[in-house]
């Protein structure tokens, strides 16, 4: 953790954050994916509404908790944040290379060569892409200030 | 660079994927065989828009050096 101490800088609570959102933003679109295609059933007011409450109450938290220093002294970004930075972008690109030919060779594999697809999932496939890599991207942040990488070691 | 390249990979993937839903409409329905066509479609794009941007570089910093 930063300068020995437990306090976690702007990188690290950004990680955090953005990874607890990604998490409840897939539960919730598993949640109402089950529903639709598995049960067959549209969700009743509860259903849509207080999966949408949590993720925005929790989302606004987690807003509150990133922005607020925790010591006036606090570093936005200095060469180490960056440093884990670029490995984590890098990290990003390598899992991009193996996610996106997957994602355009499972569909094939599952549905045979002749299966076909409705238009409307392929942003949906795109976007769960995203969310993967990005998740990807946030643990390898999250995952160099465990180890301590970035301090000049290699 | 290789952020020109990727940013631009991910714009010509999401163009890709609102083509069809566009074109066919969101009822209508796409061979999943197309998929892998899509993806290294855009890959090569991607490496255009990569060499281009090292050329274009290359050029731009040749001219005061020395």
């Amino acid at each position: 953790m930063a300068g020995g101490t437990k306090a976690m800088n702007r990188a690290q609570k950004n990680a955090i954050s953005a990874l607890v959102f990604l998490f409840l933003t897939n539960t919730m679109f598993a949640y109402v994916f089950f529903q639709l295609f598995v049960l067959k059933k549209t969700p009743g007011f509860a259903g849509r509404f207080l999966p949408l409450a949590i993720l925005i109450l929790t989302s606004g938290a987690l807003l509150v908790w990133t922005l607020k220093r925790q010591s006036p002294k606090e570093v936005v970004s200095d060469e180490r944040d960056k440093l884990i930075d670029n490995r984590a972008a890098m990290a990003f690109l390598a899992s991009s290379l193996i996610v996106i030919p997957a994602i355009s060779v499972i569909p094939r594999l599952v549905l045979g060569d002749n299966g076909c697809v409705p238009t409307w999932s392929l942003p949906l496939i795109n976007y769960g892409a995203l969310v993967i890599l990005a998740m990807i991207y946030f643990a390898a942040i999250l995952v160099q200030y465990f180890f301590r990488r970035g301090d000049g070691d290699k | 660079m290789v952020m020109a390249s990727y940013t631009s990979a991910w714009i010509l993937l999401t163009i890709s994927i609102l083509i069809p839903l566009l074109v066919i409409e969101p009822d209508g329905t796409i061979a999943v065989w197309v998929f892998p066509f899509i993806v290294l479609e855009v890959f090569f794009t991607a490496m255009i828009i990569y060499s281009a941007a090292v050329l274009i570089q290359y050029g731009w910093r040749d001219k005061g050096n020395e």
